[in-house]
């Protein structure tokens, strides 16, 4: 004691033995608080393989495949309508009857003008034997001119009595082409022509489709051909349907098919897609829902979305390292570039760059740069 | 005639000087490079002895030590202390188990050498001789009986098996035998005569006038147990348990100066329990005659 040579006191001694006692032990008891203050905290999702699926959901309006407009023949009034809207009719059924009795007087006249013409064609024979028998040339010829005139006179209006008669016997009414379904009536009795069709007539033969616009990225898996089940009937009477997709029309023509390197490339140009439907009951006009799910068939690693960020070297991802250091295993965000191979809207599938069961970092409660440490 | 005392005083005192440089140079290195970066350290260490093109107009130059760092940081002992939980949780193991080791010896090797001391019994001085002979041997000598005792008594993986081993040393008992040996014999004989029994003896005669030996003991035990590699690498295989002495081991060349901020604190407490039993220590070392 009396012989210190170390220059602190024995109280000094214990003051710096408790202050580092202290300390220590303050960073034992606080030092999960620090660590969660001073790293970013990260959330993590190993990555998987998978196939990816597209889906799509839309509704569309059941159209006819084809319809026929049925106009007024003659531009006669109409007599009567025999149809109205939603009737089914068979081939040859009579749609509208028209008025005919200003056609019919005309006939009668042109007639009684045949007649006329007849009677005075038997003149004029008469008139070219009494010359014939006088032996005057003059008349004679005369005579003959005037017989020939009358001929001809006879036979034209022959053929415009046959015409007539032939378009009173087809414009008096209208008859169904095809079997099918009244889907439009313009026809009014006692009204005349109008611009628009009288009726309009949908083949049922010929069935009924729908047109939707597709996103590329689903469009781009469907086949011509192919059948689709879940559509299903919106409204009073809801059921399901099935269809068959009759054309895939690309949206842009010489679009570049699907950019490796986007996300979002592929899903940007719609198509247009056709479905024909299979079903008796449906008129046309009837709501439909369309859902579509389609999976790409090879199995690649699959990351969440989230995960993936953007900048101007490329396509890339934070993948979380563990290296054993001295103070034990430490976790750092690694920058991984990655290529695209396909994408919806939750995730995207990996051709380059990753490979299954990596720790991929979806998220983190602060900014996250490359080599950076991390806490799970 | 008075030019030689002081001749040869000089040539002692830079004698001890420059040993003392000698001694003190790591532990200030150590000091010196723990407040600086890691990239600093690499630069310092490095490139020592090498020629460099340094900056200065492409001439060649050796690299030397740098003895102060050009920025001080403490990122270091944030590492150590705050960012890793590694440390403190071997810090705690270290001082779970040489506390107890410590305390026990002090204890056992006191009573046990207070019997050696001041008794009188047959066969004291052969049972001290078989004493001897266990401290004598080394670790690596005793390693595969010790090995073989542990695991029957199921104590494997457990501080016991460091702790129990560790009180019933025979260094304790060896020490505090050679100072008590100082001690008269008229004072435990007075207080005889006086009615007092042998744990009085003990306790209010020889344990206060064998304070210094006491504390030379606990630092030495101290510094030993704190040091210690070999038992808990083979006895304590469960990485949770196994003390501070086995962290730096385990200190890579990529994290250098975390090694010389965990390395500083690592000797703070033998420097502190020296510094508080200073003069204790150097009496208790004179008088137990182990000097030397």
């Amino acid at each position: 004691m009396e012989g210190r040579t170390s220059g602190f006191s024995q109280r000094q001694l214990r003051l710096i033995s408790g202050l580092f006692l202290a300390l220590l032990a303050a960073c034992t008891l606080a030092g999960n608080t620090i660590r969660g203050m001073s790293l970013p905290k990260v959330y993590t999702q190993l990555a998987s393989q998978g196939s990816i699926t597209h889906e799509y959901e839309g509704s569309a309006t059941v159209q006819p495949v084809r319809t026929r407009d049925i106009h007024n023949p003659a531009g006669w009034k109409v007599n009567q309508v025999f149809v109205k809207t939603g009737d089914k009719v068979d081939n040859g059924q009579k749609l509208i009857a028209y008025d005919n009795g200003e056609a019919k007087l005309q006939l009668e006249d042109m007639l009684n003008n045949l007649k006329k013409q007849q009677l005075s064609y038997s003149q004029l024979q008469t008139d070219y034997k009494v010359a014939a028998t006088e032996g005057d040339e003059g008349k004679l010829a005369a005579a003959k001119i005037a017989l020939d005139s009358a001929k001809l006179d006879l036979a034209s209006q022959k053929n415009h009595i046959q015409s007539l008669q032939k378009s009173i016997a087809e414009g008096q009414s209208v008859l169904a082409p095809f079997a099918g379904i009244v889907v439009q009536v313009n026809a009014l009795a006692g009204s005349g022509p109008g611009g628009l069709p009288d009726v309009v007539l949908t083949d049922s033969s010929k069935g009924y489709q729908i047109q939707l616009q597709v996103p590329g990225d689903v469009a781009g898996m469907l086949e011509i051909g192919e059948e689709l089940n879940q559509i299903s009937l919106t409204g009073k009477e809801s059921r399901q349907l099935t269809g068959t997709i009759e054309a895939v029309d690309d949206g842009m023509p010489g679009a570049p098919e699907g950019n490796p390197s986007g996300l979002n490339a592929s899903a940007i140009q719609p198509s247009s897609v056709k479905i024909r439907l299979e079903d008796d009951q449906l008129i046309g006009g009837e709501r439909v829902r369309v859902k579509i799910a389609k999976s790409s068939k090879e199995q690649t690693v699959i990351v969440p979305k989230e995960a993936v960020h953007q900048d101007g070297r490329g396509t890339y991802v934070f993948t979380l390292e563990s290296r054993e250091g001295a103070l034990g295993n430490a976790f750092y965000a690694v920058e991984t570039p990655i290529k695209i191979a396909d994408s919806n809207s939750y995730v995207v599938s990996v051709a380059e760059g990753l490979f299954g069961q990596q720790e991929v970092i979806l998220n983190s409660t602060g900014f996250l740069m490359d080599g950076m440490r991390v806490r799970r | 005639m008075n030019d030689r005392p002081r001749l040869s005083g000089l040539i002692l005192t830079l004698l001890l000087v420059a040993l003392a440089a000698a001694v003190l140079f790591p532990i200030g290195l150590t000091l010196v490079s723990s407040l600086m970066s890691e990239a600093e350290i690499g630069l310092n260490y490095d490139l020592i002895g090498k020629m460099v093109d340094t900056a200065n107009g492409g001439q060649e130059a050796f690299v030397n030590l740098k003895l102060l760092p050009d920025w001080l940081t403490l990122a270091q002992y944030s590492q150590v202390l705050i960012l890793s939980p590694k440390f403190l949780s071997m810090f705690w193991n270290s001082a779970g188990l040489v506390v107890p080791i410590v305390a026990g010896q002090a204890l056992v090797g006191s009573m046990a050498a207070y019997a050696f001391a001041k008794l009188r019994f047959p066969g004291r001085d052969k049972l001290f001789f078989v004493y001897l002979m266990t401290m004598l041997m080394p670790f690596q000598v005793t390693l595969v009986p010790n090995y073989l005792v542990l695991h029957e008594l199921g104590l494997m993986n457990r501080p016991s098996a460091i702790i129990l081993p560790g009180i019933f040393g025979a260094f304790g008992v060896f020490m505090m035998r050679q100072f008590m040996s100082h001690i008269p014999y008229a004072l435990t004989e007075a207080a005889r005569i006086d009615g007092a029994g042998q744990l009085t003896i003990f306790a209010r005669v020889i344990l206060p006038l064998a304070k210094p030996g006491l504390a030379a003991l606990t630092v030495l035990l101290f510094v030993d147990y704190w040091n210690m590699i070999e038992q808990p690498l083979i006895f304590l295989q469960d990485a949770g348990k196994q003390p501070l002495s086995l962290y730096l081991a385990q200190i890579n060349q990529s994290a250098r100066g975390v090694g010389f901020a965990a390395s500083s604190l690592y000797m703070a407490p033998m420097v502190l329990l020296f510094l508080y039993a200073e003069s204790y220590f150097v009496e208790g070392i004179q008088h137990s005659g182990i000097k030397g």
